[in-house]
């Protein structure tokens, strides 16, 4: 093997001293603002009072697992795990392979203004924030809104749907405003993703009598597998978060009312509300805690079963 | 050499873009809306010596507050009295202070009624006793000081007061008032409404809900009973006892275990299967939007809070021309009190200025600066009449009227020690006959029981921690029972309603306040 003098590894760090420089700039980022504050992680297992102020997450007392305790045995702990994991769940199911459809559609798309109008399109609605589409979503979907109007105007309905207050709605329709929001944004992803296949396996495959479905089956879909199993890793780990949208909080936070919280109260929102709201801020961090842990299992587990059944892993 | 140093230069602005978010506590910026992270202002410039005003920051934790700014003609006769001038931020969200406590970034002075026992700290903001010692400015002028710097010491760990809440009145003071309601929830009507379709203003509960089947009728565009943010259907809990069916004066009962809780769930089911009431407003949590509906002719009846200011607020922003709106006369039990005073205007540790702030404080807690502040200069705004009631002068009424002008020209939101019965004055002296008379119907039977507000526990304490868990379950399972459609879904709702309340330690919260509330009488002498 070749070893490399001192002299030799320093000049080549030298020339990519720029681009170090800026990797340098995402750790420093990373450190102060997300490695470094995990230190804070410990205030869970403290009687922490925030009239102590920020030492005291380091000098109050031990208390162990008593706020771990107290919020798997709280009346809504099975709620806000169910709510969670099944809101999660839907996320998952419908919003994860709707943006490679999107991709794998818009590459079939002819180029030119009408595939570029239909992308820009679609990735838009990610750049709204979710309080505007909180906003919208009230304008249509309450009891006078536009589309209970429309629906009564033509006797579809007899009287106006709940869209906004019926609990068993809050799934759909937190589901249904993810994928309009960040389908085409992920689709970007993958489509970038597909512009890297070779042309001529598309070739070879036409010629071969190969229809439209065949070569996605047989050339799209294993050509970007490695992708498709990296964000879906990338999902899996923040499927509590909301997965690709990261926007369970959101969600639950604007649209979630008292008529629907049976549904839409989540570990977030309750971590908000307990933890900010009430000022306990050591219980909050808690069952923070709780949510997180399980988030990383989830990454390990769909890491290694990635890498045994599709060949292909994040690490 | 010119791409390596554009690439240097980039990478240098990234790492600053990346941190430029870092907070500075010499920022003159308010935190913003949701961002916990950033910090409030702290600006505090001492000029006393000079014959300047000294001029503190504030921090008012009321997103709801109307005003931002420390003018108009009651900050400044404040301002003369004191020397002292305020740099107002208001709160975005409820959420802030608590962070602000965390990180030690508060600005000289904070007013709040919430977070109030975390506030009451040596850490975080300077006790009474201390603050005399520094300045040497005496708080004892202040009204009912006595009892209330006793009330605040039950809100600190170490016993220390370190505020005097405003709007507090003894019992004494309340057998005095002349005229006017202490402040509780009501219910305003469109009495033009009412008149045009010939329907008969209700008297009682019964009535009411006949009268809102009438309103239905006449009015199918129109919510019969609206409802927005906070308020809800507090009136008609209270009106069907619950308020009243917490506590007998010997045993503490947490008010959504009472029989009378059960009787108003029941009734407020029946208006929803009525149709009288609707989930959507129900769940509305934004205080606007229902005032906006109220405005625009989207309702008949309106729960809110008891103030003339409110009421003109009403009158003045209805879109039609016609709307009259009026105070619906009580229709069942009057409410319980448990005043012990509301919010307390805190000196912090970071206090640039404490003899700056200890003047304006004294000042404000004084029954001069409490007038003042609720009424205006004496002389030009208003004088004592024979009755001990101020009399206002033709401006200060008309002003009262609108409040825009009300807010820009006098601004009396700066109250911090004024009483309860300042503030009742304020309101309503100087009203026409008839419109006193609706809103001095709610005065009849209030009785106030401030043990039951010194009772209460800490947020934090095991105790405060069952209450905040018993809210959660009220609110959450308040609106099952009350949107339940059939008599099976709503016995089944009520039921886990119980159990959850069980199971939270209903019990034992009821026992802690029972033996907190006979320990207060005695102490307090009650």
């Amino acid at each position: 093997m070749r070893r490399r003098k001192v002299g030799q590894h320093k000049s080549g760090f030298r020339k990519q001293l720029p681009l170090q420089l800026f990797v340098l700039a995402g750790i420093l980022y990373l450190s102060v603002f997300n490695i470094i504050p995990m230190a804070g992680l410990v205030m869970g297992f403290k009687d922490y009072k925030i009239t102590d102020g920020w030492l005291g997450i380091f000098t109050a007392p031990w208390v162990g697992l008593k706020f771990f305790r107290e919020f798997v045995t709280d009346f809504q702990f099975p709620v806000l795990v169910r709510n969670t994991v099944g809101i999660s769940l839907c996320k998952l199911i419908f919003t994860f392979p709707l943006p490679i459809a999107f991709a794998v559609m818009l590459s079939d798309m002819r180029r030119g203004w009408f595939r570029k109008l239909t992308q820009t399109a679609s990735y838009l609605p990610h750049f709204i924030s979710w309080v505007i589409i909180s906003g919208i979503s009230y304008q249509f979907l309450s009891s006078s809104g536009i589309l209970n109007r429309f629906l009564l105007a033509l006797h579809v309905i007899k009287k106006p749907i709940g869209f906004l207050t019926d609990a068993g709605m809050y799934w759909g329709l937190a589901t249904v405003l993810d994928m309009w929001k960040e389908t085409g944004w992920w689709a970007i992803v993958f489509l970038a993703a597909i512009m890297g296949i070779n042309m001529e396996m598309y070739e070879s495959a036409i010629l071969d009598g190969a229809s439209r479905l065949q070569r996605v089956r047989y050339i799209t879909l294993p050509s970007i597998k490695p992708t498709i199993v990296t964000v879906l890793i990338l999902a899996l780990g923040n499927l509590f978060g909301g997965g690709l949208g990261g926007s369970n909080f959101e969600q639950s936070y604007l649209l979630g009312n008292a008529m629907n919280s049976e549904a839409s109260g989540i570990i977030q929102t309750y971590v908000y509300d307990v933890g900010l709201a009430n000022g306990r801020y050591a219980y909050a961090a808690a069952v923070g805690m709780v949510q997180s842990v399980i988030s990383l299992i989830f990454v390990f587990v769909s890491n290694a079963a990635a890498k045994r059944t599709a060949g292909s892993s994040l690490f | 050499m010119r791409k390596k140093l554009s690439a240097y230069f980039l990478a240098i602005l990234t790492a600053a873009a990346l941190f430029s978010g870092c907070g500075g506590v010499s920022s003159e910026t308010a935190a913003g809306a949701g961002d916990s992270g950033e910090q409030a202002t702290k600006a505090s410039e001492s000029t006393g010596e000079s014959g300047e005003l000294s001029k503190l920051s504030i921090f008012i934790n009321m997103s709801w507050y109307p005003v931002d700014s420390f003018t108009g003609k009651i900050p400044d006769a404040i301002k003369a009295a004191t020397g002292t001038d305020l740099d107002v931020t208001i709160a975005t969200d409820s959420k802030q202070l608590g962070v602000m406590i965390a990180s030690g970034e508060l600005p000289d002075l904070v007013f709040s009624d919430t977070e109030i026992n975390e506030l009451s700290n040596s850490n975080v903001c300077i006790p009474l006793d201390e603050l005399a010692e520094m300045t040497g400015v005496s708080f004892e002028n202040a009204e009912n000081y006595d009892e209330r710097t006793r009330i605040a010491s039950t809100l600190s760990e170490d016993g220390r007061a370190y505020t005097l809440l405003n709007n507090y009145n003894s019992n004494e003071d309340w057998d005095k008032l002349k005229l006017g309601a202490q402040g509780q929830t009501c219910i305003y009507y469109r009495q033009d409404l009412l008149e045009a379709a010939g329907i008969e203003v209700p008297t009682n509960l019964e009535e009411f809900r006949n009268c809102l089947k009438e309103v239905k009728t006449a009015y199918p565009e129109m919510t019969p009973l609206g409802m927005g943010g906070y308020w809800k259907l507090q009136p008609i809990s209270i009106w069907t006892g619950v308020s009243q069916g917490k506590y007998d004066g010997k045993e503490y009962r947490y008010e959504s275990a009472t029989p009378e809780y059960k009787s108003f769930l029941k009734y407020a089911n029946s208006l929803y299967r009525d149709g009288l009431i609707s989930a959507e407003e129900y769940a509305n949590e934004n205080e606007e939007i229902g005032h906006q509906r109220a405005y625009n002719d989207g309702c008949v009846f309106y729960p809110w809070y008891l103030a003339n200011s409110n009421f003109t607020q009403l009158q003045s922003n209805a879109v039609s021309d016609s709307a009259k709106w009026a105070v619906l006369a009580p229709l069942g039990q009057p409410p319980l009190g448990d005043g012990k005073g509301w919010g307390g205007l805190f000196i912090s540790r970071n206090c640039g200025d404490v003899t700056a702030a200890a003047r304006l404080f004294a000042y404000l807690n004084s029954v001069e600066g409490g007038r003042t502040s609720m009424w205006g200069v004496e002389g030009d705004d208003w004088m004592l009449d024979e009755n001990g009631v101020p009399q206002f002068s033709e401006e200060f009424l008309e002003a009262r009227g609108n409040s825009e002008v009300w807010y820009s020209k006098y601004n009396t939101m700066f109250y911090f020690g004024a009483s309860a019965i300042d503030e009742i004055y304020m309101n309503y002296s100087g009203m026409e006959e008839d419109k006193l008379k609706e809103f001095s119907a709610y005065s009849k039977g209030f009785v106030n029981y401030p043990e039951l507000g010194i009772a209460k526990p800490s947020t934090t304490s095991e105790e405060g921690v069952i209450y905040t868990k018993l809210e959660d379950i009220r609110k959450k399972y308040e609106a099952k029972a009350i949107f339940s459609d059939t008599d099976e879904d709503f016995e089944s709702a009520c039921e886990e309603f119980m159990k959850a309340l069980d199971s939270a330690g209903i019990g034992t919260y009821n026992t802690y306040m029972t033996e907190q509330i006979q320990k207060v009488k005695q102490e307090f002498g009650f």
